[in-house]
């Protein structure tokens, strides 16, 4: 269609791609927190807590670019997804109401089970979040009817049913236990574990992909590798010594991670199993030209709060070097262990 | 089934609206006691007052994350309850909620810089600026959610309307309409010193509450440092709130007619002469129950024509599309109250001028504790005499009046019938809906105001003087410099 319904189908991708990134994080801190939460609280949690509330920020701007950019999808999705989507959004509530009180309201209470909370609410969350993902693309269970809108529905049950779904379900947890051991430092460099679970987790997710995604294995393919060796080059990077603390460096994991999700959106083109293109339920040129301005003025404020948000991180320390910024700045007690290892 | 649909979504949404913009408007409030408090702290090394900052920032935080995913769950209950409403606000009137993502992204970062790295700052200055991000961000929010609803109101040049009433098609659209509709002006002025007021006014009775009870004479500073912040902004702000509703109701009577008859329970246009109507209800199309004020409404309208010009009437429109004659009941509460909270202020300045100590009065500080409620009350009351004022519609009339498009008459461009879910889901959201707010919301304010005497106060006016790099001696000196007595 036009340039800028296609540049803001770019745009929504690489805002999927953001807050999948950040969700994700959250995600894999449930490994540390479940294994040994006294051990790793202070590890994990210096993460989350001030991150917690951008992700929440990530999902309204993503709801509000799907209704801005895609309008008619709008009345479908809201019959199609109404459950899971409610229950997605109260689940988003009680996640934020637990972790706040945990880290302010009984400091002479337990906060274990309140941290455990939050976790397993993250979980279902990204767990309800990949089966929709799941259901739209390829089409499974959706009972569409057009002329009266309030009788669709989804019947979760052939999706279920599918091998296909467990198998990118299963890949996804070997990848986010993996993930998990890096970005929180939860093992020793030295270990192949985090290379191991994510390499199996990748294989698992690529044959899901191919079967999901509704395109021929020849482009499908095309569109893996690179986030393959970019997800690869994560626990790879942190066995080689010089390059332990980059591999779990933060911005450095965001960036990686933001990149091979948006590889892996780029060639989606079309829901239900290939039978609509996306670009069907567009919104007028107008709204797409106003949104792919008002995108790169929000875009370019959201990079400035993000140096602004890292300058402060790393105490008035933003230049790319991982190992001297944390000597510099905030030197946490997993840091010192990880460089003697 | 008793309740229909629409109604039982109409009820939802108006029950989450209720909630969130409680917590709304307290963050508000006290995103600008934060930067205030601070300024004062840093300008005269004042340690109350920084203790004072770092505290309500903790409650912040709370109210601030209870908030954004209240917010999160309205905009999925928009998307939910609302599809056909949003499939036009999609194509229209985004733009708005699209910036004010943004500004929820300057907020929620800022918020998170000001509070976790509190310490991280060598120059004090930089993280005062930085609750400046907060202060806008809370306001841009608040404006760009309200600019959807003048727009719902006004929706005029936005889209092709007569096209979209003929074939339910949208063309022709600006998508920066929505930024500058004709009543966008009166109703962002208004609904911003209503916010700003209720969230202080609730504040203040907390401040009050504590000062009564505590017996610690630092906690008692405290609380007055920010009893004198509140009752500054509650002053300048309900005199706003005066001129704001003025303007508000010039504007009704102006682009909105039906909403204002309905507003003003004026069965009969008139051009001169209107009286107002104070309370009352229509039973049977005739009204019962209210106090007669010949030509005030006239006067009130029109002043410098002394009550010559156009008031409008209900009869002008067929009775299906007449608001629910509470809403005339919902205004005149408003005003009222409007008129005693403002009276209150009148007296406290005299009193002021007169060089009481005003904090030790008992009933003063029991009248905060009042305030506290009638300002919170009085601001969800304007919030539903908006709202169920348009009712049956949930997008009105561009001209204000009927349009005519293929010789049918319309006197809104959507219904609330026409916008609302009809999924069977609807029924268990809700429920949970209900549930959910009605124990979320009491925790959130049990738990903010818990917060908020959580530590010691020893601890934290010894971290405030580390802050801001003084001793003992001379933040007491500081104290008295800075109007602390």
């Amino acid at each position: 269609m036009s340039f800028f319904l296609d540049a803001n189908g770019v745009y929504i991708k690489i805002v999927i791609a953001a807050m999948i990134a950040f969700l994700w994080s959250e995600f894999i801190g449930i490994f540390p927190i479940y294994m040994d939460y006294e051990k790793n609280k202070e590890n994990v949690l210096k993460h989350i807590v001030p991150i917690w509330e951008i992700t929440g920020t990530m999902i309204v701007f993503f709801v509000v670019e799907l209704e801005l950019i895609y309008s008619t999808l709008v009345p479908i999705a809201s019959y199609l997804f109404i459950p899971i989507v409610g229950i997605f959004a109260l689940l988003l509530i009680l996640r934020n109401v637990f972790i706040i009180y945990a880290e302010f309201i009984w400091k002479k209470v337990d906060s274990k089970p309140l941290y455990m909370f939050y976790s397993a609410a993250t979980v279902i969350m990204v767990i309800g979040f990949l089966t929709a993902v799941a259901a739209l693309l390829t089409g499974l269970g959706i009972h569409l009817n057009l002329t009266t809108l309030s009788k669709s529905y989804i019947n979760y049950l052939p999706l279920l049913g599918t091998d296909v779904y467990w198998i990118f379900l299963i890949g996804a947890l070997f990848i986010a236990f993996g993930m998990s051991q890096v970005f929180y430092r939860t093992v020793k460099n030295t270990s192949f574990m985090p290379l191991i679970t994510i390499a199996v987790g990748l294989i698992m997710d690529a044959y899901a992909y191919m079967s999901i995604a509704s395109l021929d294995k020849a482009s499908a393919g095309a569109y893996i590798i690179l986030p393959f060796i970019l997800t690869l080059a994560i626990p790879l990077l942190y066995m080689y010594k010089p390059t332990t603390h980059l591999a779990s460096y933060k911005p450095f994991w965001f960036i990686m991670i933001t990149i091979a999700v948006f590889s892996l959106e780029l060639p989606v083109t079309k829901i239900a199993g290939g039978a609509f293109p996306i670009n069907a339920f567009a919104s007028v040129n107008s709204m797409q030209a106003a949104n792919f301005y008002l995108s790169i003025i929000g875009g370019i404020i959201y990079i400035l709060l993000m140096v602004m948000y890292a300058y402060v991180y790393n105490s008035g320390w933003l230049s790319f070097k991982p190992e001297e910024g944390h000597k510099k700045g905030n030197t946490s007690k997993e840091d010192a262990k990880i460089t003697k290892n | 089934m008793a309740i229909s649909y629409p109604v039982w979504d109409s009820a939802m949404f108006a029950y989450t609206i209720t909630a969130h913009i409680m917590l709304v408007a307290i963050t508000l409030a006290m995103a600008l006691l934060i930067t205030i408090s601070e300024y004062i702290a840093l300008k005269h090394k004042n340690r109350y007052y920084e203790a004072l900052a770092h505290k309500l920032s903790i409650a912040l935080v709370i109210n601030f994350s209870v908030g954004t995913a209240s917010g999160v769950f309205m905009a999925v209950e928009l998307f939910l309850f609302w599809p056909v409403f949003m499939r036009v606000v999609g194509a229209v009137a985004m733009m708005s909620f699209f910036a004010e993502v943004f500004a929820f992204l300057i907020e929620s970062i800022t918020l998170m810089v000001y509070v976790y790295f509190w310490n991280n700052f060598k120059n004090r200055w930089n993280h005062w600026f930085v609750s400046w991000g907060v202060l806008i961000g809370t306001g841009a929010s608040a404006w760009l959610i309200t600019n959807v609803n003048a727009w719902m109101n006004t929706p005029t040049g936005s889209f092709n309307i007569p096209y979209f009433l003929k074939t339910g098609n949208i063309i022709d659209v600006n998508p920066l309409k929505v930024f500058y509709e004709p009543s966008t002006g009166s109703q962002l002025f208004h609904m911003f010193m209503a916010m700003y007021f209720a969230g202080a006014m609730i504040l203040l009775a907390y401040f009050a509450y504590k000062y009564l009870k505590s017996n610690n004479e630092d906690e008692k500073i405290i609380d007055r440092a920010a009893m004198s912040i509140l009752s500054v902004v509650g002053i300048v702000d309900i005199i706003l709130i005066g001129i704001s509703g003025s303007i508000e109701l010039s504007t009704l009577l102006a682009l909105e007619p039906l909403k204002y008859a309905s507003l003003e329970m004026n069965l009969t246009p008139v051009s001169y002469g209107a009286p107002e109507h104070i309370f009352g209800v229509l039973i049977n199309g005739k009204m019962a129950y209210y106090i007669n004020l010949p030509l005030a409404q006239s006067l009130l309208a029109y002043p410098l024509t002394l009550g010559h010009g156009y008031i409008p009437g209900l009869s002008s429109y067929p009775s299906s599309v007449w608001a629910p004659s509470i809403v005339h009941v919902a205004l005149d509460l408003m005003v009222g109250l409007g008129v005693l909270m403002g009276l209150f202020w009148l007296i406290f300045l005299i009193l002021k001028a007169l060089k009481r100590n005003v904090y030790d009065m008992k009933w003063i500080l029991y009248s905060f504790m009042a305030l506290g409620f009638m300002g919170m009350f009085t601001m969800e009351d304007g919030w539903y005499t908006a709202e169920v004022g348009r009712v049956p519609f949930i997008i009105l009339s561009p001209t204000g009046g009927p349009l005519t498009v293929a010789g049918k008459t319309y006197y809104g461009v959507m219904t609330i019938a026409q916008a609302a879910s009809y999924s069977p889901a609807v029924w268990y959201i809700g429920i949970v809906v209900i549930l959910f707010y009605a124990i979320l919301l009491p925790l959130t304010f049990y738990f903010n105001a818990k917060v908020l005497k959580l530590s010691k106060i020893e601890d934290d006016l010894r971290d405030a003087e580390n802050d801001l790099g003084i001793t003992g001696g001379n933040a007491n000196a500081t104290a008295k410099k800075a109007g602390m007595r």
